[in-house]
This record gives C-alpha cells, sequence and structure tokens, in this order.
C-alpha cells in the first residue's frame, strides 16, 4: 500500500494503520447483476463513454462537494484542485496499481447502491438524496474505508505544497494559519521528479568505468 | 551478464547509514581503499525541500511496497500467529533507503546509554522468558566514542547535575543548546513542582556553523525530513562528504548486495550485487562490513548460504537473526487551547520552529510499589507534535466515537484544531527485552522485485515492557498535568517501531551463544564485521544511533589496527 493512503508518521513510534486491510472492504455486491447490467465506467461506445467521463466527473465532484462542502470564510473543494488531483492520482503509475484501482472501483461500488436504493444512478438523485446516501455508505465498512481514502485525497489537496496544482492561491494553508517549511519544493526536487535521478545516471556510468577498464577513479 | 570490480578494495561496506558511517569516515581518513555498496539513491542536500509530499506521503525516500515489502508475523487477538505483509498491512517497515540512511531524517535526538544498560542482568537480575545478558563491553569501553560523536558528528546540548547524568570525558557539549519554545520553561516548572528535573535533551543538529555545514535554520521540520542546512548530523553529511574527499572511498548508489560469498572456509572473498540496471556485479576486498540496519543486516547473513554455512553466514548456532529488539514504551500527548493563555503566552507558544527539547531521566530506575523490587525504567521525550499539515489532518477524520468526521463538522473541527490548540507530546522509551518470540528470519514464498526472500519479523513483546511503559507514561502525564495541559493521553503498547530496531546478531564472548564477538567481528567469519545496532543484545531507554554512531567509530579502530598489523 502506498504513503498516499497512510502517512508516515514523524513519531517515533508510528501508529497502525486506522483502517485494517483493504481487502477487508471489498463490497458486498447484495444484487450482483446490477453491477453487470450497469457498465458504468466500462462501456465501449464513443458516446457512451463520453456520457461515461461527464457522470464520472459529476459523481467524483458530487462525492468531494459533500465530504469539503462550502462553507463561510474557507476554501471549498474547487480551491483546493482536489477533482483534478484525483485523477492525477489513479493515472499516477508510481503508485500501487491496486490501490488506484480501489480508489475507481469505489465510485462503482457508490453507484451500485444508488442503484440498489432508489433505481438510479448517483448523479440522478437530488443534492440532499445524494448526501444522504453518503452517509448511509459511511456507516457501511466498505463505504467508512473508501470514503476515508477520499478525504485523504482531499487533505493532500488542501494542505500540499501549491507546486502539485492543489491549496490553489495557498488557500489550505491561510484557512488554516499553517506556516510552510522553507526550502519549499521546487520542479526540480519536487515528486515523481526527484526520483528521477541525474546523479544516478553518472554513478552508473562509473560503475561501468570500474567494470570494463579497472581503472579506479577518485571521487572528488 | 555478470560483471566484476577490477579494483580490490581494502574493505567493502554494505550500508551507509549510521553504523556504515564511522567506519567510512575513520578508514577513508586512514589511508584504506573503501568501497561502500549502499542499495539506495544518493539524495545530494539540494535534494531535500520541506515537502510533506516527498518526506511523508510517496515512497521516495523508501521503496515502494509493491516492490520490497517485509512480512511481520504476530500473535492476534485470539491467540493464533497470524504473517502478513506490509504491502497488505500498510505498515511500512522501512527506514531511510538511500546514501547516509535513515540518519538523513533522524529528529536527531541523542542521548548515551547509562552504565547500568551495559550490565543489565547483573543489576536488576533475570527475568523469566527474556533473554536479558550482560554487554561484553562496558560504559568505560565505549565513552570516548561517545564524546568523539559529539565533536564529529555534532551533538549540541547543555548539561544540568541529576541523579543519572552518565559519566563523561568532558566538561559539556561541544555545542550548546538550540533555541527553544517557551513550552520547555514551563515542563521545566512543572518538573520542579514535582520535585525533581527535566534534562535538557541532546540533539544532533548544529546550533553554531562547523566547516562546511551551517547552523540550525529552525524550519519546523525536522524528523522525516532531510536537512537543507547541513545541521543535521547525518552519516552522509557529517562522515561520508568528508571521506569522499580523502579520494580513499568509492560510494555505489543503487547496489544492492544480496550474497556475500566464502571461499568454502570462513572468509568472505566478493560480495555479489544488482547495480541500478538490474545487473549481477561483485565486488572483492580484504575486510567485509556489514551495516544494513538490523533486520536487512540478518536477512542478508541468512540468504548468504555458503559450504560451510548451510544456515547463512555467521550463523554457525542459529542465532543470526534472533533477539531482535526495538524500542518499548508508547506515545502521548496532551493539548493547549490558545485562548485559554494569557495573549503573550499564547503568541511565544505558536512560533514555529523552535524545539522542546526537554527529557525526563528521574525514573532511569525506580523501586516498584508493590514489591520494592528495583526496577530498570526509562526516559520520556517531550515535542511538539509535526507540523506536516495532512498528517495533523488525517487525526481528525475520526469523531470521539470512532465515526467517520466529514462536511461542515470536519471543517469545523480542522479550523479548531489548527486555529486554536497546540499539542505538545512525550514519547515513552524503555528497554524492549530480548526473547525467543522477536525474531528475523526469510519469509519462504515472498519474494522482492529482484527474486530474493524478504525478511520476515516475529514480532512478540515481553508483559515487562508495558509495565514499565505504563509507569512511565503516569510519570510523564503528571509533568503534562502540572504544565496545564488539557485532554491529556498516553497509548502504551507492543508496538515495534520500526525507526528503533536493533539486536539480531548480537555480540558476546560466547560463540556458542553469540554472533559476533566483543569487537563486532563474526565469530565463524574471519572478515566479517557488524557495525549498525544488529549488536546490541539490550537496547536501553534511549534511541540508538548515537550508540550505533559510537560502537562503529569504536569498530572502525579495531579494523584499522587489524589492516596495519
Amino acid at each position: 500500500m502506498s504513503k498516499v493512503l497512510h502517512n508516515k508518521e514523524d513519531s517515533l513510534f508510528p501508529s497502525p494503520p486506522k483502517l485494517p486491510h483493504r481487502r477487508k472492504f471489498i463490497r458486498q455486491v447484495l444484487l450482483s447483476g446490477i453491477a453487470v447490467q450497469l457498465p458504468f465506467f466500462f462501456s465501449c461506445s464513443e458516446e457512451r463513454k463520453d456520457n461515461t467521463i461527464h457522470r464520472k466527473t459529476d459523481l467524483v465532484n458530487t462525492i468531494q462537494q459533500i465530504l469539503f462542502p462550502d462553507t463561510p470564510d474557507s476554501p471549498g473543494i474547487e480551491d483546493t484542485g482536489a477533482f483534478a488531483y484525483f485523477n492525477r492520482i489513479v493515472r499516477d503509475e508510481r503508485l500501487d496499481p491496486e490501490e488506484r484501482e480501489y480508489l475507481q472501483n469505489g465510485l462503482r461500488w457508490v453507484n451500485e447502491t444508488a442503484q440498489e436504493e432508489t433505481k438510479k444512478d448517483f448523479v440522478q438523485l437530488t443534492f440532499p438524496q445524494q448526501k444522504q446516501l453518503i452517509k448511509k455508505i459511511s456507516a457501511y465498512s466498505w463505504g467508512e474505508a473508501w470514503l476515508s481514502r477520499m478525504l485523504t485525497v482531499i487533505f493532500e489537496a488542501l494542505l500540499l505544497d501549491p507546486i502539485y496544482g492543489v491549496n490553489l492561491q495557498e488557500s489550505g494553508w491561510k484557512w488554516l494559519g499553517h506556516v510552510p517549511g522553507s526550502p519549499r519544493p521546487s520542479k526540480r526536487n519536487r515528486y515523481p521528479d526527484i526520483l528521477i535521478r541525474k546523479e544516478e545516471f553518472i554513478a552508473v556510468s562509473r560503475l561501468e568505468q570500474l567494470s570494463n577498464d579497472g581503472k579506479h577513479t577518485k571521487n572528488k | 551478464m555478470e560483471k566484476t570490480l577490477k579494483q580490490q578494495w581494502d574493505v567493502c561496506i554494505v550500508g551507509s547509514g549510521a553504523g556504515a558511517g564511522p567506519v567510512i569516515y575513520e578508514l577513508s581518513k586512514a589511508g584504506f581503499k573503501v568501497l561502500v555498496l549502499e542499495k539506495g539513491p544518493w539524495f545530494r542536500t539540494g535534494d531535500f525541500s520541506k515537502d510533506e509530499m516527498v518526506a511523508a506521503r510517496r515512497s521516495v525516500y523508501t521503496p515502494r511496497l509493491q516492490d520490497e515489502r517485509h512480512v511481520l508475523e504476530y500473535t492476534n487477538e485470539e491467540g493464533n500467529l497470524e504473517a502478513k505483509s506490509t504491502y497488505d498491512s500498510g505498515r511500512d517497515f522501512w527506514n531511510g533507503n538511500c546514501v547516509g540512511g535513515s540518519s538523513n531524517f533522524m529528529s536527531g535526538y541523542f542521548q548515551r546509554l547509562k552504565p547500568q544498560d551495559f550490565r543489565l542482568l547483573s543489576e536488576y537480575g533475570a527475568i523469566e522468558g527474556a533473554n536479558v545478558v550482560d554487554w561484553p563491553i562496558s560504559y568505560e569501553d565505549l565513552e570516548p566514542y561517545y564524546t568523539k560523536v559529539e565533536q564529529i558528528v555534532g551533538v549540541s546540548g547543555r548539561l544540568i547535575d541529576h541523579p543519572f547524568q552518565e559519566p563523561r570525558s568532558t566538561d559539556d557539549f561541544p555545542y550548546p543548546p538550540l533555541a527553544e519554545n517557551v513550552v520547555s520553561s514551563w515542563l521545566d516548572k512543572a518538573a520542579e513542582s514535582l520535585g525533581y528535573p527535566l534534562v535538557p535533551l541532546p540533539r544532533a543538529i548544529l546550533s553554531q556553523p562547523s566547516g562546511e555545514r551551517h547552523a540550525c535554520v529552525y524550519s519546523n521540520y525536522c524528523g522525516s525530513y532531510g536537512c537543507s542546512s547541513d545541521a543535521k548530523g547525518s552519516a552522509r553529511v557529517a562522515l561520508i562528504h568528508k571521506a569522499l574527499k580523502t579520494g580513499n572511498c568509492t560510494l555505489i548508489p543503487n547496489a544492492k548486495v544480496y550474497h556475500l560469498e566464502t571461499n568454502g572456509k570462513q572468509k568472505i572473498v566478493r560480495a555479489w550485487f544488482y547495480d541500478a540496471k538490474g545487473q549481477k556485479q561483485k565486488a572483492e576486498a580484504g575486510i567485509f562490513v556489514v551495516a544494513a540496519q538490523a533486520v536487512e543486516t540478518s536477512r542478508l547473513l541468512l540468504m548468504s548460504k555458503n559450504p560451510g554455512f548451510p544456515d547463512g553466514l555467521a550463523n554457525h548456532n542459529g542465532q543470526v537473526g534472533k533477539n531482535l529488539i526495538f524500542s518499548a514504551g508508547g506515545t502521548g500527548g496532551g493539548d493547549f487551547f490558545l485562548a485559554e493563555l494569557p495573549e503573550k503566552e499564547a503568541k511565544q507558544l505558536s512560533v514555529p520552529g523552535l524545539f522542546v527539547n526537554r527529557s525526563l531521566h528521574q525514573y532511569y530506575e525506580y523501586r516498584d510499589e508493590k514489591t520494592g523490587q528495583r526496577m530498570k525504567g526509562g526516559t520520556v521525550d517531550f515535542l511538539f507534535e509535526h507540523a506536516n499539515p495532512v498528517s495533523k489532518a488525517m487525526h481528525r477524520k475520526w469523531d470521539d466515537e470512532g465515526n467517520l468526521r466529514y462536511g461542515a463538522a470536519l471543517k469545523e473541527d480542522l479550523k479548531n484544531y489548527f486555529r486554536k490548540v497546540r499539542k505538545l507530546k512525550f514519547e515513552i522509551f524503555n528497554d524492549w527485552l530480548p526473547t525467543d518470540g522477536c525474531f528475523v528470519r526469510l519469509d519462504p514464498k515472498v519474494k522482492d522485485k529482484w527474486g530474493d526472500p524478504v525478511a520476515r519479523i516475529r514480532i512478540d513483546y515481553h508483559p515487562h515492557d508495558l509495565e514499565v511503559g505504563e509507569f512511565l507514561a503516569g510519570q510523564a502525564k503528571k509533568i503534562m498535568e502540572a504544565t496545564g495541559a488539557k485532554n491529556i493521553y498516553a497509548n502504551v503498547s507492543g508496538s515495534p517501531p520500526p525507526n528503533l530496531q536493533a539486536g539480531g546478531c548480537r555480540f558476546g564472548h560466547d560463540a556458542e551463544t553469540s554472533v559476533l564477538d566483543p569487537d563486532c567481528k563474526a565469530h565463524s567469519v574471519d572478515n566479517l564485521y557488524i557495525t549498525d545496532g544488529s549488536f546490541m543484545p539490550t537496547g536501553g531507554s534511549v534511541t540508538y544511533t548515537w550508540t550505533i554512531y559510537a560502537n562503529a567509530f569504536r569498530v572502525a579502530e579495531k579494523i584499522i589496527e587489524r589492516l596495519r598489523k
């Protein structure tokens, strides 16, 4: 599991993750046929594909809005950049594929639950109905675990450095009175750029030199 | 295709953290040719920033768990053994995998062991179910090297008189104490009201510049972060940089050693490693030093099966990986509500970046109230909650009933917590007694990305650990109460902190019951030394890093003596 979902504590005594193993929370599909009948995100035709993208956008947006609603004198979800950030996370190939799949599967499970409860897609419900459904889902083990993951994504968008296209105009930091540390990350040493290391290639070249010609070049 | 590094080195060192740094430094300075094989990449100081994404949210300084994991084996609530990989549990057991190792990311709480820690069995007697032994060396043997670390790595602090002050060969620390938050004076007064002093906590952080290293800039982000001013005494900055300048040290990052090959007798002839491209390479040297951190050091030895060592290198007596220890104890804390304080004090308390740096030593030893028995206690360090904002927010996800908090209620809670509260925490350190139930072996099934078996760690603790931890937690709570903090809590558990690991290759006089001799040379291998925390038969009640540094300086001298013969 990647750290996107479990913070590495600074404490010398990190607490175990709040949540048990994620596979315990794979949703029990009560009406298993529904998932087959409603290929919510997996339709093949272009028309369906466009429609699906819109519905997925609406679904993510709406869930994020419910989890982190607009309130007076505070950044709203749009100020965090959380929607675009969510999409970047699920496309980030450096992250655990299972984890990224889990985030996306949750969207489908929410919609399946909407179908089971109301015979409608989630995005077809009124906003109060959507809020009611999320409240209900949060009481399920799988729902609580998945919504918690979605909150983690929002927290990262709210409070990480704006260099990641989040925390727009430092709105999250300003709201909570947070003072960032210095130096701030740059394009050179932010994630994932820091992992693409020029020095490593120099080191490899040097290793090849040692292997091939046997010369021992002293470090300067 | 296999390649051989054609250079013949005097010493090949596996790892580059706190256990390796002093050996790299001393041998390079002494003119010996040193090869360092470091599994991780080589981050430079300029690569470090105060970016929570890199330091705490993604696998940048540590391997990705889908590539490399551990398997943790423990007794569940039903009393059955249960094994789960860290990939599945999300419980990351890696620390820093890069040049300088986890010393880059330590908080640098530096405290010496005390004389009685070297003779735990003699001082306090046997404890049933625990493999307590005396060390084969004394505090006096290690003292000069503690002092050396103060001077070369750099330790700042201030001495006061207190009953458990360990003997010193110098009058004070070479660097004055770091600047402190007002809360330190509140803690001092609180302890004084209880009748004893708190000890100023030394830090491996420069308060004044030294050579090319700058003084601390009080960035408010220390633990878990690489230091941008080089004030923190990482092995990379304090030791390896200087070693490289001698021209005698070759450091190869992204070199994962997977096998130490012997000549069929009792001598290692080469180290096999994967390079950055995944190619197999081998390096030859006269002496080999392993310092890959306790769990991985035992793993490498167990993987290195050779003629004469069918169960792993130096494992002639089945002791490699055994008696793994962590630091026992737990955490606690309390809240200061800014609105309840006078305006001036609230402002002073809110100043970011300044340190707390206080430690409770008064109960390093105590008498059990019920039995009157003399007990080994421990220490308690006080510190602020880390400034990481995402981490702070994560703790607000759940309400007092354990339900997920979201929506307007979550936002209100976040605002109140960030703006109106400053949390003071404490961390309890007491001995994690070595037992037969805590050890490392190779997992029979799970492999890493290179196809090598991962470490399977059996975790068990002695009930005595919790008893002592609870006692110390009670004392810490009294101090917190006396400061006026609210919502005071403490959690003592047998959950091991992965960044405080030691043991697995304990040293001792007896070749039948220990892996290493008193010089940390393997009893059964002529040219193998182990210089990370693996050697420790018991761990004391403070963080290990200073002791690991000091012992590595001590062993470096032994290796130099041998090479000069």
